[in-house]
């Protein structure tokens, strides 16, 4: 698990934004204030009330916040306010939504986004574990389920599409397209988009079922003395990382049946 | 003082009652609110919760036997072997009970379930023996040596 840790420590302190970097303001010269110009790095800025005493940095204390909570703009786009987004897509004015943090952080866990203090994944007191490496295992729970009600609902879609498409109740012909380097190209993309997706769904379902194995092995494992309940919840939250990562897989397959294969079979064969 | 474990502890029939049946009421709850939003009589949640219900079955007797066997000191190896053969054989049969309730609630398309099936079986698996495994021979080898005998596991 020394290895994993490491890695996902390093993952902490990656910082987008130090990639291409702009000196004045931590790269964000239109949200942030730096009249001085000394600050160089994605660290805090003026109008942060509770950051920074110069050792924290962006990752740790979150970017600056709008003053009044509401009205957009400022930070960085990885962290989020939930407080904030929702009272804007419910059209209340600032500060009007009043909610509990531990409450915001459990709906962004719940949907896998970045949390205060903790930017990939849930972390803190979600399904029992505390705030460390454990608790973001938990996050990646609830994506798999997520993404693939996203496909069924699509798929559901088209074919309610193509079951209404006007052709006076006969059944559809499909178009011959002609043959030329456009259709092979498009069979191109296709297949580079659909194992691009593929690729992606394996290794979410990877990260689930991994997920899903080290909460057993951290409840059922390693309490002494072993708790048949501790045990049976922890089988529970594996089981759910478990039907995260079956659900992606299946996605996966579908994808890669529908949009992978069906791309390269049209770039070699130059048809639709 | 040695610290008791549940070999020692706790029978097979009480460690199932309790683990088991916690288990039971907490898959209850995603279950009453997929028959809300599906609307699904109980006959229809029957087969789905059984077959969700499974994987712990058979994983919680696997993890009393593999306490047992870790308080009569078998070696290192074969308790991480046998931890990454009981979350993966718990892994399978959640990922058959997942394919088998999306069908019968039809959010999958049977044919492709098995395609599904075949392609998460296969993710699943493998990783979560070499997780278990991994995560046992590192967690005894530090018990060993925060113990102090300085040997390495056997």
């Amino acid at each position: 698990m020394d290895g994993a840790r490491s890695v996902w420590r390093q993952l902490r302190h990656f910082q987008p934004a130090k990639l291409q970097p702009v000196p004045y303001a931590g790269n964000n010269p239109l949200s942030n204030v730096d009249p001085l110009g000394l600050d160089d790095g994605p660290e805090c800025f003026e109008g942060d009330p509770d950051c920074c005493d110069g050792d924290d940095d962006w990752f740790e204390c979150g970017p600056p916040l709008p003053e009044g909570g509401g009205g957009g703009g400022g930070g960085y786009a990885v962290h989020l306010d939930t407080r904030r987004i929702l009272s804007e897509n419910l059209g209340l004015p600032p500060g009007m939504l009043v909610m509990p943090s531990d409450v915001a952080a459990m709906l962004q866990g719940a949907f896998g986004l970045p949390q205060p203090g903790c930017e990939f994944g849930a972390c803190g007191d979600i399904f029992g574990f505390g705030p460390g490496d454990d608790g973001n295992a938990a996050g990646v729970i609830n994506i798999g389920p997520f993404l693939f009600y996203v496909r069924v609902l699509e798929a559901e879609v088209r074919n309610a599409a193509s079951k209404k498409a006007p052709n006076n109740g006969q059944p559809q012909q499909p178009q011959k397209k002609p043959c030329n380097g456009w259709t092979r190209a498009g069979g191109v993309l296709k297949a580079v988009d659909g194992s691009i997706t593929t690729a992606a769904m394996v290794d979410l379902a990877a990260i689930h079922f991994w997920a899903g194995g080290f909460i057993i092995g951290v409840t059922c494992f390693t309490p002494e003395p072993a708790e048949p309940v501790a045990c049976a919840a922890g089988v529970f939250a594996g089981g759910s990382a478990w039907a995260g990562g079956t659900a992606l897989g299946y996605g996966a397959y579908l994808v890669a049946k529908d949009e992978m294969i069906p791309g390269v079979k049209q770039a070699i064969t130059c048809e639709p | 003082m040695r610290i008791p474990t549940a070999g020692s502890r706790l029978s097979l029939g009480a460690w199932l009652l309790r683990g088991l049946g916690t288990y039971l009421l907490l898959e209850s709850g995603p279950f009453l609110v997929l028959g809300l939003a599906l609307r699904k009589t109980a006959a229809e949640l029957a087969g789905p919760y059984l077959a969700c219900a499974a994987p712990a079955a058979i994983l919680m007797p696997l993890v009393w036997w593999l306490r047992q066997r870790e308080e009569r000191g078998a070696t290192s190896k074969r308790l991480a072997r046998g931890w990454g053969v009981s979350v993966a054989l718990f892994g399978v049969a959640m990922v058959v009970a997942v394919i088998y309730s999306g069908v019968k609630f039809h959010l999958m398309n049977p044919t492709d379930a098995l395609g599904g099936l075949v392609v998460s079986v296969l993710l699943s698996a493998p990783i979560s023996y070499f997780t278990l495994y991994h995560m046992v021979i590192t967690r005894l080898s530090s018990r060993a040596a925060a113990k102090g005998d300085g040997t390495r596991p056997k």
